[in-house]
């Protein structure tokens, strides 16, 4: 893999030698929701144009888990190990229970059918969060029952444990990745078409303050603002022009992770919560890192 | 024009719009129009001179054409594919591949008394949204869209000698 070191601190998360890209899967279309299972130590990673859901357990490859998926993207887990989905084309969040079966979430917002729930995290309380960008209603080869946008926001909606869904962020441009700090009070979201991260207060009921520009991705090579993670250290990593843009939880570049293809997403993983999935456009990679991520639920 | 007298005179129905009006369609008791670039189609009440927005978010929809039941379709150009306008609001996308491929990006349509849609399939300059997974086909030509004997929709070249068509009657 190649770097673009850019302050020292970038010698904490990569070391020397710098790693290797290890590939997991190529010939994607359109990869993407990279989570990793801790209970069943798995990593789980979506093919948006492909249509479904794969499983890799290392040393025993990949197999396809669920097909089709229509078209899902994000994916995360919820607090007893439930895998939970941001059904982009489906235009709802949904769950998969212990047992395979799926439980739809959230489908509506105030009587309006939501645009395309895009990228997901859950909370600590339980609270689920998504953006919701108009994405699947307009591109090519990700058709659903229905592409008629009906809200007119592309906005942060959350879900609470008690089943209220709140508009959480109303005045993004397209809103895409998303992730919580390691004490759950700032909550990051990037935005594509702006391609810049903004920095959310998070309070006690998980209701959000207004935005501050957090970092502006910039860059001439493939690659926007799309996944987001944070590290242990509470630096940011935002899929980007080049790859990976690592940032300080001030802001500051400190490096990028260059990575062949077009980054959609990463997500920590391995028992040690080392190593970086990162899923392109057409391919699953995998360094292993000198820092520990925040593993899912 | 050779048929118009010398005091024939156009008078404006709609707009004037910002960019190209495109995809006029009788509906039976209104014209609808499409406005590419501001993604609405628009539809004119003859008996009071109303127009008023009749969809929204249309990604560049261009051509206009009703079917024998009365169905709306459209050529969706953002998206690369043929849109049908549900009464209930819904869009419905009717997608098939050509020879596995995705085609272009249609600009016109018309529908034929079974329903089979005829669509002209160019390459706009105009990119589609979002990510190019699929490239453009190797040739532009007109393509029909009909359904085979189970219901599901099929995707047939008709032309082998067309460079840019357009429009399609």
């Amino acid at each position: 893999m190649n770097i673009d070191r850019i302050s020292p601190e970038f010698d904490t998360i990569v070391c020397d030698p710098v790693p290797s890209l290890e590939t997991i899967a190529h010939g994607l279309l359109f990869g993407e929701g990279p989570v990793w299972d801790h209970r069943q130590k798995r990593f789980l990673w979506v093919e948006i144009i492909g249509d479904g859901i794969w499983e890799y357990r290392p040393g025993a490859g990949s197999k396809k888990l669920m097909d089709p998926s229509c078209h899902a993207n994000g994916m995360t887990f919820d607090l007893e190990g439930r895998l939970v989905v941001a059904g982009w084309a489906s235009r709802s969040v949904w769950r998969m229970e212990h047992d395979g079966t799926t439980t739809e979430l959230a489908t509506e917002y105030e009587g309006k059918c939501i645009s395309g729930p895009n990228d997901i995290v859950v909370r600590s309380d339980g609270s689920i969060y998504w953006t919701d960008p108009q994405g699947a209603l307009r591109i090519p080869g990700v058709e659903g029952n229905d592409q008629q946008r009906y809200i007119d926001i592309q906005g942060v909606y959350c879900l609470t444990p008690s089943g209220e869904i709140n508009l959480a962020i109303a005045d993004c441009t397209y809103p895409n990745g998303l992730s919580f700090s390691t004490d759950e009070k700032i909550l990051y979201v990037n935005d594509t078409v702006d391609g810049e991260i903004r920095a959310f207060d998070v309070t006690r009921d998980g209701s959000l303050g207004p935005g501050r520009l957090f970092y502006k991705l910039v860059g001439d090579e493939d690659g926007v603002a799309d996944g987001m993670k944070v590290d242990q250290k509470d630096n940011v990593y935002c899929t980007g022009p080049g790859g990976i843009h690592v940032t300080s939880s001030s802001g500051d570049l400190i490096g990028r992770l260059l990575i062949p293809g077009h980054c959609t997403n990463m997500g920590w993983g391995d028992d040690d919560c080392s190593s970086l999935y990162v899923t392109t456009f057409h391919t699953v990679v995998r360094a292993r890192l000198n820092i520990t991520g925040v593993p899912v639920w | 024009m050779d048929n118009m007298s010398e005091h024939t005179k156009f008078e404006c129905a709609a707009g004037p719009y910002q960019g190209p009006a495109n995809g006029v369609v009788w509906d039976g008791e209104g014209l609808l129009i499409s406005l590419m670039e501001a993604q609405l189609i628009m539809r004119l009440d003859p008996k009071s001179g109303n127009v008023s927005e009749f969809r929204n978010y249309k990604n560049r929809t261009n051509g206009l054409a009703i079917g024998p039941k009365g169905e709306l379709y459209g050529a969706q150009e953002g998206s690369r594919r043929i849109i049908e306008f549900m009464l209930d609001r819904r869009a419905i996308a009717h997608t098939a591949l050509l020879d596995g491929k995705h085609h272009n990006h249609p600009c016109d349509l018309i529908v034929d008394r079974s329903g089979g849609i005829w669509f002209t399939d160019p390459v706009s300059p105009v990119l589609a949204f979002g990510v190019q997974f699929f490239g453009p086909l190797d040739h532009a030509s007109v393509l029909h869209l009909g359904r085979d004997p189970r219901g599901s929709w099929v995707l047939q070249r008709k032309t082998y000698d067309t460079i840019l068509p357009r429009a399609v009657l």
